[in-house]
């Protein structure tokens, strides 16, 4: 495919995979035509200059993430695509239907399963399903959560197909993170293409701390009027700890850790200057397993003992709640449009990747007859951890997750591989494809709200697929036009 | 507040008033080391070290320029800049949501000139200028923190702490200097040791404001009375007693606790030994007692401070 003349695109090409930029002619397209023509005027020393402003804009910011099982660098930046990805407002007006349909749906689908179980009873998703599930927490039954709503905050992977439709890869309903970064890298871009970022009209997303306050208010426990809202961390040892403390202080909330915490006949208090302090609701940013050494891992240093029956008591609410895991379990993902279906008698908005259950006999067969043709993830990872990306796997590697399939089928499903969409991006001195997704950051209380935009992640590697920071991935600003 | 970030807000401001306070003992040193023979040299290196309580480098004999310059900048021990600096900015880090972005990206690119110190070892070409950094470094993040934080709990925390050290501080530093020039204080000042009692105001950022008040001859009883009594000058003990007892009163009025607390009382007894005594009187009597009283005051002010506000017992709280 031939593209336009600019010598800063001399080795593009296009591949099988969507190509956000150029259409499939190598023209670029419409909404991505001033992009195109400032980057056909600028020298490449000046773009040089400017990812150097920006890198050093993070470091200075202390914008940096701890890399696990790496003794010896604990803070990183997490690199930034220079180049922004552009969605226009068609796009993002399907996108957000989409989501909006799939999270009210997600939300009755926990509600149910922790009381009535109507869609187990109707068959519609297998009873062994949910109770297999390591995320399924018993303790949740006949537990009423404010609101009912389970999930406050998700953060839905989305990818774009060849066809150029976006598709769901993951809902992220427990602890997602990141979307300091999204805040970031648009500060970050006002900086370096503040002219170019005035010239297209891109939505702000400034107010999502503020769209956050107020969900989280939402779960305000038997209706208080002004709850005390706080942000459980881990610690400064988390690698999400700069979004912690960032998304503190932009709501005006304190960061918490477990020690700063107590209980007390079943009310949660902070231990502050003057004295004891009630807290209503908790933006809990731990696992499920840490959050109460009492009711979950006993060996947790991160929780607050005896929260749960503080929960249980309807004294304290938390966000996300407990045992929202197995809503986004990788299995029960298949599921999710037979959930739309059922709960709201519509049919799904965006559609899911095709997904074979490791369970089934016949797809089992299948999966492992092509395991060098698919991807196999653990229902249960995150992170891009317990991955298998076939075409990309060495035989050994291959063998090792067929051993593990064979022992504990339930525990494993198979995805094709994708040909994810690729983005133009500034690496080495020239521009670039590579492969890119999407996470925008879905607020659920009384009512949905998704910032415009989302975090889009950059496998940085040339021809990966994985996005994952911890895996070599990089991120961009994202525009949604007006 | 939340007593945790309390008790950073605490360290993070005595850590940096530690910084700035080495910082600017080192460059007075070295700006001043071509005045100096070899032998005040090292015998300013002894009185350093003592001041900072680095009783090991001394013990060790660490105590020739620029050696002891750069032990104490980059050196592996907990009196350096660098470790000062990172000290703070790890309490920094605990409690980003409290403190201004102006206030933490100056803390990290502090920590940063400092990391980047142990690698290049260009600095030590000019080591005053890394001090002065330093130094300007701690001024700017003060600044920033009188114009962008609101004067709550949180400032009071911060200004409490950097007089608590700043007091610890100088009174250390005084009580060094006179055991070795106590004598002057009644002969007046010899040619040879001019320079040490230059050195002295200029180690507690004195001089301009000493001139102003005492005129340019330096004679050392004006010397410590000022840096001890004088009500206006910034540094001297008067004066942090004054801000601590302040601080004191005003975090007791924002925690909205009624019962009166031993910590303000033990404040207030501070500024009343310093503000109804004239140096006559301290002549008369032991100066070096009254400069460990004020150290004493100091650290059982600290303790009162965290027993009624940050590691009190939950018992007679909750209940």
């Amino acid at each position: 495919m031939s593209i336009p003349r600019a010598p800063l695109f001399d080795d593009y090409s296009l591949g099988r995979a969507y190509d956000e930029m150029f259409g499939a002619a190598g023209q670029p397209r419409a909404h991505y035509a001033a992009l195109f023509e400032q980057l056909g005027t600028l020298p490449v020393t000046e773009l040089q200059r400017r990812q150097q402003v920006a890198d050093r804009a993070f470091l200075h910011q202390g914008i940096t993430f701890t890399v696990y099982g790496d003794s010896r660098g604990t803070e990183r930046i997490f690199p930034y695509d220079l180049l922004p990805r552009i969605i226009t407002s068609a796009e993002w007006e399907q996108l957000e239907r989409g989501l909006t349909q799939r999270i009210t749906a997600l939300n009755l689908f926990l509600r149910d399963i922790y009381h009535d179980g109507r869609i187990l009873r109707a068959g519609v998703v297998p009873r062994e399903l949910v109770f297999s599930c390591p995320h399924y927490r018993r303790e949740m039954r006949g537990l009423r959560v404010a609101g009912d709503c389970y999930v406050s905050v998700a953060g839905t992977d989305l990818v774009r197909l060849a066809d150029g439709q976006f598709a769901v890869l993951e809902d992220n309903l427990r602890v997602p993170s990141g979307v300091s970064y999204m805040l970031a890298n648009r500060a970050v871009m006002k900086r370096t293409f503040s002219r170019l970022l005035a010239r297209y009209s891109v939505r702000p997303i400034d107010h999502y701390a503020q769209a956050l306050l107020r969900t989280l208010r939402d779960l305000s426990p038997q209706g208080r009027p002004h709850p005390t809202v706080v942000l459980l961390t881990p610690g400064v040892f988390n690698s999400a700890y700069f979004e912690h403390a960032f998304l503190a202080r932009q709501m005006g909330i304190e960061l918490v850790e477990g020690r700063d915490l107590f209980v007390h006949d079943n009310v949660v208090y902070m231990r502050t200057t003057s004295g004891a302090q009630r807290v209503d609701v908790i933006y809990r940013r731990v696992d499920d397993d840490f959050v109460d050494p009492l009711a979950f891992r006993a060996d947790s240093q991160l929780g607050v003992t005896g929260l749960f029956n503080a929960y249980r008591a309807g004294n304290v609410s938390l966000g996300n709640a407990i045992g929202t895991g197995v809503a986004d379990d990788k299995a029960v993902y298949a599921y999710v449009p037979a959930m739309i279906k059922f709960y709201l008698d519509e049919d799904p908005i965006l559609r899911n990747v095709e997904t074979y259950l490791l369970d089934d006999a016949v797809q089992r067969d299948h999966v492992l007859q092509h395991l060098d043709q698919l991807v196999v993830k653990a229902v249960g990872e995150s992170g891009g951890y317990g991955m298998l990306i076939g075409p990309h796997s060495t035989a050994e590697q291959r063998a090792q997750f067929r051993d593990c399939i064979i022992a504990n089928p339930r525990n494993y499903i198979a995805q094709p591989t994708l040909d994810l969409s690729c983005a133009p991006c500034f690496i080495d001195d020239r521009i670039e494809p590579r492969h890119i997704d999407l996470r925008p950051y879905i607020l659920a209380g009384q009512q949905t709200v998704i910032v415009p935009g989302g975090l889009t992640r950059v496998a940085l590697r040339r021809g990966s697929l994985v996005v994952n920071s911890s895996q070599g991935g990089g991120s961009k600003d994202t525009w949604v036009l007006e | 507040m939340l007593s945790r970030v309390a008790d950073h807000l605490y360290w993070l401001s005595r850590y940096l008033e530690r910084a700035e306070h080495t910082a600017r003992l080192l460059e007075i040193s070295v700006t001043l080391a071509p005045d100096r023979t070899p032998e005040s040299q090292s015998r300013q290196g002894v009185r350093i070290l003592s001041a900072l309580q680095a009783l090991d480098a001394q013990r060790a004999g660490l105590v020739e320029f620029p050696r002891l310059a750069v032990d104490l900048t980059v050196g592996d021990r907990e009196e350096s800049l660098l470790a000062c600096v990172s000290y703070a900015r790890e309490n920094a880090r605990q409690v980003r949501e409290q403190i201004s972005v102006d206030m933490w990206e100056e803390l990290n690119r502090l920590y940063l000139r400092l990391q980047a110190a142990c690698e290049d070892h260009g600095w030590r070409e000019q080591p005053e200028d890394l001090f002065r950094d330093v130094r300007h470094s701690v001024y700017l993040f003060k600044g920033m923190m009188n114009s962008t934080m609101v004067r709550g709990e949180g400032w009071q925390y911060m200004e409490l702490a950097r007089f608590l050290e700043r007091s610890i501080n100088t009174s250390m530093l005084l009580d060094v200097h006179l055991r070795e020039f106590h004598d002057s204080l009644r002969t007046g000042v010899e040619a040879t040791e001019y320079v040490e009692w230059l050195s002295l105001l200029r180690c507690c950022a004195s001089f301009d404001a000493y001139v102003r008040a005492h005129s340019a001859s330096i004679r050392p009883l004006h010397v410590v009375d000022f840096l001890v009594l004088d009500a206006q000058f910034p540094r001297s003990l008067r004066f942090s007693a004054d801000r601590i007892e302040e601080s004191l009163k005003r975090l007791a009025l924002l925690s909205g606790r009624t019962h009166p607390a031993r910590v303000e009382r033990l404040a207030g007894l501070l500024r009343a030994s310093l503000q109804f005594v004239q140096i006559e009187e301290l002549l008369h009597g032991d100066l070096t007692q009254t400069l460990e009283h004020v150290r004493r005051q100091c650290r059982l002010i600290h303790h009162a401070t965290y027993q009624n506000y940050i590691s009190y017992q939950l018992e007679s709280e909750s209940a």
